[in-house]
């Protein structure tokens, strides 16, 4: 039992010991990485991260408020809707800030979302999930794991949206442009 | 502003990835998983023949596919001490869920313990022992003394009366003791303990106690009895919610006709009308707006009773029953004794009343007449009642 006790009582100490060389070894690797940079720069290196067309979705002056306009984004066969839900919104763009695009499919099985103008919400027909259009897509209730995609907007001086990027993976594809 | 990942891309499994069935361990429905694996410099391609589906992953996968994850679905974890890419992902094969995932099961990738990512670093990786106003980590020769030590003085000063253990209990989809076993086995086993209690129960018990004593033993349906059922009753239980895949796999398609086919298929030479359900609740929940859409509200009944009043609900109800005689003899003989005594007592304690909302009452035939019309090939509709444990306590 004397054993037992001693062994208690080093406890914080081995506990101190072990965060010390935890930290003595990240530094250690932190060194040996830097030392480690390749010298050569033939190769093109593969990206890190899929590169987003620009898309025109549409213009500020063909939106109404409360009326949802399909487009596509980043390509045809990636659904998605524009809307002007009429009050400043997560990630809204235009004079309002009130203009948001996001997927249509579903995060949880692909179905398609409808948009209910008022609650400002998508809604799956297939399961029930709901999703927020004036928070960014954040899911109110429902089974999928990941907030809806939204697409990132930019206004161009002449009112032209335009698409050109995605915050979340997209339903049914493991890349969200797709390429070979 | 909502969560977002940005993540915009996933590893591919190669082709030649170990699949492995799983069973989800968050509920008791017992939805099956794929845990795909492969080693982490390895990585598959979007060509049919370069991954693990199969399928030309240029391509924009259709719904309900089982060529897609979501990022909650993967994770780098260790497997036999190496680095492996983890997919678990819903098994479209198994009968259960046909590849639906719910919020919880559909998450355990990125709920497996990892040291590589560190999620679930607050998993337990030593015993902690409650000292010095805090639960402080410990060896498990000090926990194991410890416990010893206490049972053993427990037993010397009060005997093995005054010994009560309350444990955890449950494996993964209802597995019983399997994941503290070894909690089980000494007790049980070893020390032949008089008191146990689990983590959600007075004792080690049954949580529908009260329905072996009407005759019914728990856990007697199949999921397939969902598919079926004419009429579902539904007492206190939020199966949207709580039990998803069971829910939107076996009721929902019931309740929007979509197994219409597959009951006059098993249950030939019976009519099958509309599926209706009757939810017995005081809250309007996620279910009854499910039910509401799938089948129609004229095809709902929520019974919203009071907090309290379920007892009273159900002998108002079975004493309907009595005096219709929509009694199943043979099955109440076998199964109860006192009956006659019960609803005798019952009788005439309950105004009847119509129900101001909901359905008009499908009409067997009245007054005992169901053994006679049971001769002419008529049967009562199939009925799946479905209660919240503890309900059926009152």
């Amino acid at each position: 039992m004397e054993r037992e006790r001693m062994k208690r009582c080093n406890r914080p100490v081995e506990l101190g010991r072990h965060q010390f060389l935890k930290g003595g070894a990240t530094a250690a690797v932190a060194s040996v990485a830097t030392g480690m940079m390749p010298q050569s720069g033939k190769a093109t290196p593969a990206l890190a991260r899929v590169a987003y067309p620009s898309t025109r979705l549409a213009n500020i002056k063909d939106l109404q408020p409360g009326q949802p306009v399909q487009i596509q984004y980043p390509d045809k066969d990636s659904p998605g809707v524009i809307i002007k839900i009429g009050r400043s919104a997560d990630g809204g763009v235009g004079p309002d800030g009130d203009i948001v695009a996001f997927t249509t499919l579903c995060p949880h099985k692909g179905f398609p979302l409808g948009y209910v103008a008022a609650d400002k919400t998508l809604n799956c027909p297939g399961h029930y999930s709901r999703f927020d259009c004036e928070k960014g897509g954040q899911q109110i209730w429902g089974h999928a794991t990941q907030n809806l995609p939204q697409f990132r907007l930019r206004v161009a001086a002449n009112g032209d949206i335009f698409a050109e990027g995605v915050d979340e993976l997209i339903y049914g594809r493991l890349s969200n442009t797709l390429t070979a | 502003m909502a969560y977002k990942r940005n993540i915009d891309r996933l590893p591919i499994p190669p082709k030649d990835a170990k699949a492995q069935n799983v069973t989800c361990p968050f509920c008791i429905v017992g939805c099956g998983y794929k845990a795909i694996s492969w080693e982490v410099d390895k990585q598959g391609g979007p060509k049919a023949a370069d991954n693990f589906f199969g399928t030309d992953l240029t391509q924009q996968q259709a719904a309900e596919t089982a060529n897609w994850f979501s990022p909650a679905m993967y994770n780098i974890v260790k497997q036999n001490g190496r680095e492996v890419h983890l997919v678990i992902k819903p098994d479209k094969d198994c009968e259960v869920n046909s590849g639906l995932g719910s919020i919880r099961g559909a998450r355990q990738g990125e709920l497996s313990y990892s040291t590589i990512t560190g999620t679930q670093g607050q998993r337990l990786t030593e015993p902690l022992v409650y000292r010095y106003g805090g639960m402080v980590p410990t060896s498990w020769d000090d926990a194991l003394w410890l416990a010893a030590e206490v049972t053993r003085r427990i037993i010397e000063e009060q005997g093995e009366d005054g010994l009560i253990v309350s444990a955890y209990d449950h494996g993964g989809a209802g597995g019983g003791y399997e994941n503290t076993w070894a909690t089980g086995k000494l007790y049980f086993e070893s020390m032949r303990i008089k008191n146990i209690r689990i983590h959600n129960r007075p004792a080690y018990n049954s949580e529908v106690y009260a329905t072996r004593d009407m005759g019914v033993g728990e856990l007697n349906n199949c999921y397939e009895d969902a598919d079926l059922a004419d009429t579902i009753v539904a007492v206190g239980t939020n199966a949207l919610e709580t039990q998803t895949n069971y829910f939107l796999n076996h009721w929902l398609p019931n309740l929007r006709g979509a197994t219409a086919g597959k009951k006059s298929q098993q249950l030939p030479n019976e009519p099958h009308e509309a599926t209706r359900i009757i939810i017995i609740d005081p809250r309007r929940t996620v279910t009854v707006n499910a039910c509401e859409d799938a089948a129609g509200k004229a095809n709902v009944l929520h019974l919203a009773l009071e907090s309290g009043t379920d007892l009273i609900l159900f002998n108002a109800l079975m004493t309907e029953i009595a005096a219709k005689g929509w009694l199943d003899r043979d099955f109440i003989g076998k199964s109860t004794t006192g009956f006659d005594e019960i609803a005798r007592c019952q009788q005439g304690r309950y105004r009847r009343g119509r129900p101001r909302h909901g359905p008009e009452t499908r009409r067997p035939p009245k007054g005992g007449e169901l053994d006679r019309r049971a001769q002419t090939g008529w049967r009562p509709p199939a009925d799946d009642v479905r209660l919240q444990k503890g309900a059926d306590l009152g």
